[in-house]
């Protein structure tokens, strides 16, 4: 019968994971029990043979293809920072909108076509459908004392038609 | 990334590029898939670098890495149901013709048959003990486990693998 503790030892052994002391211990009881020498010669051959189940690495110049596809890829770093512009621009072009709300074209005369000129009752942008109905119009002379700059050079023409 | 830190990643390429491929194919037996994922592998750790502090970190992060694809990609090839088709082991049967080298081979293949038929995990500690020579410590820290699991996995692997190859022992 083989002896038990010394199965385990000696895979350990041919994995070189023992110490000096266990090393001689094995070899020492190698050398009087046939039953584990005889052990010991199986898992050797069995680890030679599995060793000589060899594969095809592919040639350095596949790999070195293969590299310049790697170094293409951005970091992370790089990556996380598109997300972060993006962010930052949308929030630019938010605000602006809003800079452009508050700066809106209400209580600007309008000249209206055929009907004349009118204050402008809503926030822009709207469509003009949305002007028209949200306008006092005004006679020309009124126009002038409310906004006299306005009567020669008008903020914008909407069309009725 | 600075010059120097892409120099040294390359180094690592050079270096490692065959070793993870060695895993990889043992791990799923199939070359382009093997191919894909040391590609993957180095594309994770490129994104990574400038994260890793020292050598050590780096090859056991990537074997992990490595383990992890193979992992996931022997689950999604069993749920689909697909078989490896191409196989791309060396075979030496049709250079020899002695009978010895006959026998020789046709333990080598029983082997093979053996190690495909262990689990992932088995795999893996044989594959990186046995062809990448690494210690039960690093084998432990990759596979995230306790030496003495790996000890004792190595050791069942071998076992098991010698009572089921009882019958040929021509040559062993």
């Amino acid at each position: 019968m083989v002896c038990k503790r010394y199965e385990r030892l000696l895979v350990d052994y041919l994995a070189g994971e023992l110490s000096q002391a266990e090393q001689e211990a094995v070899k020492g009881h190698l050398k009087e029990c046939s039953k584990c020498a005889g052990l010991f010669e199986e898992y050797r051959n069995l680890l030679e043979k599995s060793r000589q189940i060899d594969i095809s690495v592919p040639e350095w110049q596949v790999w070195e293809k293969k590299l310049s596809e790697i170094k293409a890829v951005r970091p992370y770093r790089i990556r996380l920072l598109k997300p972060a512009v993006a962010m930052v621009s949308l929030l630019l072009l938010i605000s602006v909108f809003f800079v452009r709300m508050t700066d809106n074209e209400k209580g600007k005369v309008a000249r209206t076509g055929k009907n004349g000129y009118g204050i402008v009752l809503t926030k822009l942008p709207y469509p003009e459908k949305t002007i028209l109905e949200n306008i006092e119009y005004i006679d020309e002379e009124s126009a002038s004392k409310l906004l006299d700059v306005v009567l020669d050079t008008p903020v914008f023409t909407i069309d009725e038609n | 990334m600075p010059d120097e830190k892409k120099i040294v990643f390359e180094g690592f390429y050079k270096d490692y590029a065959g070793k993870l491929y060695g895993v990889a194919f043992r791990m799923v037996n199939n070359r382009q898939d093997a191919m894909d994922i040391v590609q993957e592998s180095f594309i994770r750790a490129y994104k990574n670098w400038e994260k890793f502090r020292n050598e050590s970190a780096v090859s056991t992060w990537l074997y992990k890495i490595t383990l992890n694809l193979s992992y996931d990609f022997l689950k999604k090839r069993s749920r689909d149901g697909i078989l490896p088709i191409e196989k791309d082991f060396e075979d030496r049967r049709l250079d020899e013709c002695h009978e010895k080298d006959i026998i020789n081979a046709d333990i080598v293949d029983s082997i093979k048959k053996e190690i495909d038929n262990l689990t992932p995990k088995q795999k893996t500690v044989f594959i990186l003990k046995c062809y990448e020579e690494l210690t039960y410590e690093e084998i432990a820290r990759i596979t995230n486990s306790r030496v003495g699991t790996v000890k004792a996995t190595y050791f069942q692997v071998l076992q098991k693998i010698r009572k089921n190859l009882g019958g040929k022992k021509n040559g062993m």
